[in-house]
């Protein structure tokens, strides 16, 4: 029982990581369908550092979320500067990083698949050292958000673009650090996947974790708090899909109930909830107002 | 009005960027761009297996060409369905059922009732975020991607517990006999065993896709929602109508593409452990052919082509004495950059360009929105 609460914290990060990078792309008025695609190009990054050039895990995190960052500008070059739709733009993004990742993969190491077995994140006891950073980057992500004045100055872009830009707030630079922030953190959590949850890079390692993500910074409401908790409950369930017919809780019913239940079921549970969310979310005022809509200066 | 004339210009300066983008790319990782090209593009069709791959391209056009009608036709009603992929595998899960159950009936009733139930199922799966958004005004995006993991957990689940002989089975029970999607006369022309009724299907479905909703009054009114819906409402149109019917028929031509998919090769269904990527790959192929027919016709070759022929791009390097493989994963590679050029709509900048500096200088008023843009509707237009 312990070791799936354990386990389903380490599940938790890279979706926690990911959620709150796409709060900052969508609380500043882009909608991130690419998120999928930057925790793609963070884990390939980040395999290709442990596996080809040896480096150690902590130089190979750094890199993976630099280099993801970089990625994310193509992202905020579509959806801002050329108002591009921001959902095709994703689509697109994810399409790329995938396509990107293997084929770079299969002409550097002569195969699709990168193996990371050999270089994991340490731990204390149980608990992953990227753990304990991405609390602090959970804390960080909150203070900055919602206690400072650049944090307002984000948010009222994604609420209101026009005003914000009438108050003398750059709405497009406002919009690329938001997207930028959104890759360092997705391409951390990718790298964070292939260094501690699965052990090797391959077209199924992030296998729609970004698209969770996504799913947990709408059920949780846009607001670091709702992440946090949405994230560890989708990151449980993902666990009992995984490992929850081994488990032995010794309590009657739940092994009963482990057993009998399809793990596809659990598989559902995150996507499932997240629309029952959206169907009593959807006339509520959570999700920021201009999110989606490309800001043209000219229409002020 | 033609819906031909709109998407072509785009269309052809979005292939061009998007192959002379990939050549760059191949030139990058050490390889000759020329040669995989006219490896690609011609060694296809010329070698001794050309009428074979010819048929293979056609068995591979069929399916996307459904996926990139659902995922269009949805775009015309101003909805952006990215659950193709989600609708494909109900489609495939409600086929393969219809296609192990033995009806006792002779194959010309067996295989309509296949394609039937493979529309039902699309249908039913497209219709959640329909209903949804048109009750509840909820964003149809976001749930058309939770429900394509749905989809894809619930035809795993029922696949393997329902439709499967033994327990570890990862394939399914055989088709009946009489549901054969296989076209003799096809196989006797390309000599791909493969050949199937798929193709016929696809055209089919594109040409009622164009007749309804530019010949009848219900694709007028479907189109007037996503072109202007509160103009629509406003003069007497039921928007929430439309956008259920619209995402009713997208998912059950996906659903339609699903079947093709997974009955016109094999005789039993592979259980899929991921996504089949067609769905997806409709989203491309509608956007790059500019939503329009005609466009989802040339946008499905090309890619289905670069599917096809990706190994004669290897097979040329080959020819060279370069010993070091271009790797397949290429073709991805194209289709995602024909997919990113989409996205940053190169073909209607351009072409915006070449025709506004066409215009005198002294000409200072805003250049008018081009007129074909109503029926190819560009991309932000309606999203």
């Amino acid at each position: 029982m312990t070791q799936l609460l354990f386990i389903s914290i380490s599940y938790a990060v890279p979706l926690l990581l990911t959620a709150l990078g796409g709060m900052f792309s969508e609380r500043s008025g882009i909608v991130n369908i690419g998120l999928e695609g930057m925790m793609t190009f963070g884990a390939f990054v980040a395999a290709l550092c442990v596996h080809q050039f040896e480096l150690s895990v902590w130089v190979s995190l750094i890199v993976a979320t630099l280099s993801t960052g970089v990625f994310a500008l193509l992202f905020a070059f579509i959806t801002v500067t050329l108002k591009s739709d921001q959902i095709i733009a994703g689509t697109a993004l994810n399409a790329v990083a995938l396509a990107a990742g293997l084929y770079i993969a299969n002409i550097l190491t002569g195969s699709t698949e990168i193996e990371t077995k050999a270089t994991r994140v340490p731990m204390i006891g149980e608990i992953h050292y990227t753990t304990i950073i991405s609390v602090l980057i959970l804390l960080a992500a909150w203070y900055y958000m919602f206690q400072t004045v650049k944090g307002l100055r984000l948010r009222s872009v994604g609420e209101n673009p026009q005003a914000a830009d009438s108050m003398g707030i750059n709405v497009y630079r406002t919009q690329y650090k938001g997207v930028i922030i959104s890759g360092l953190l997705a391409g951390l959590a990718g790298a964070i996947v292939v260094t501690s949850i699965v052990s090797k890079f391959d077209g199924l390692a992030i296998n729609g974790r970004g698209f969770i993500a996504l799913a947990i910074l709408i059920f949780g409401r846009w607001h670091p708090l709702g992440i946090l908790f949405a994230s560890l409950f989708f990151a449980f369930t993902q666990t009992l899909g995984v490992v929850g017919s081994i488990t032995t809780t010794h309590i009657g019913f739940i092994d009963h109930f482990l057993r009998s239940t399809p793990k596809e079921f659990f598989r559902m549970i995150p996507y499932i909830f997240t629309i029952i969310a959206l169907i009593f979310s959807a006339r509520g005022n959570y999700a920021p107002k201009a999110a989606g809509q490309p800001y043209d200066k000219g229409k002020r | 009005m033609n819906t031909s004339k709109g998407f072509i210009l785009p269309f052809l300066i979005s292939v061009a960027v998007g192959i002379l983008l990939s050549m760059i790319i191949i030139a990058l990782s050490g390889y000759n761009p020329i040669h995989a090209m006219t490896g690609l593009f011609i060694t296809t069709f010329t070698n001794k297996n050309a009428t074979l791959n010819m048929g293979y391209v056609i068995i591979g056009m069929a399916p996307i060409i459904l996926t990139g009608l659902s995922v269009a036709f949805a775009f015309k009603t101003g909805l952006f369905n990215i659950g193709a992929e989600g609708q494909f595998l109900m489609g495939s899960l409600f086929a393969v059922s219809a296609a192990i159950f033995d009806f006792g009936v002779p194959r010309f009733i067996h295989v309509p009732i296949i394609l039937f139930a493979a529309f039902l199922g699309g249908a039913l799966w497209g219709l959640i975020p329909g209903l949804l958004k048109a009750y509840f005004k909820v964003n149809e995006v976001v749930v058309t991607i939770m429900l394509n993991y749905v989809a894809l957990e619930v035809l795993k689940f029922t696949a393997s517990t329902y439709l499967t002989e033994g327990d570890n089975s990862t394939s399914t029970r055989l088709f009946q006999e009489t549901s054969s999607l296989r076209a003799n006369h096809l196989v006797n022309i390309f000599g791909a065993q493969s050949m199937n009724i798929g193709i016929y299907v696809a055209i089919i479905s594109l040409v009622l896709f164009y007749v309804v909703l530019y010949k009848t009054r219900l694709g007028f009114e479907l189109r007037a929602v996503g072109f202007n819906n509160e103009a629509a409402r406003y003069s007497g149109m039921s928007v929430n109508k439309s956008i259920i019917i619209s995402m009713f028929i997208s998912g059950g031509l996906a659903g339609l593409g699903g079947a093709i998919y997974f009955l016109g090769l094999k005789n039993s269904m592979d259980i899929p452990s991921s996504f089949i990527n067609l769905g997806y790959t409709g989203i491309t192929i509608a956007l790059l052919g500019g939503v329009a027919s005609t466009g989802i016709l040339l946008s499905s070759l090309l890619i289905s082509v670069i599917t096809i022929g990706k190994a004669n791009m290897t097979a040329v390097q080959f020819s060279t004495g370069d010993v070091v493989n271009l790797p397949t994963q290429i073709a991805d590679i194209m289709v995602a950059m024909l997919l990113l050029v989409v996205a940053m709509q190169i073909g209607y900048r351009l072409l915006h360009k070449v025709q506004s500096s066409k215009k005198k200088p002294i000409d200072k008023e805003p250049p008018k929105q081009p007129k074909e843009n109503e029926d190819s509707t560009t991309v932000t237009g309606v999203v």
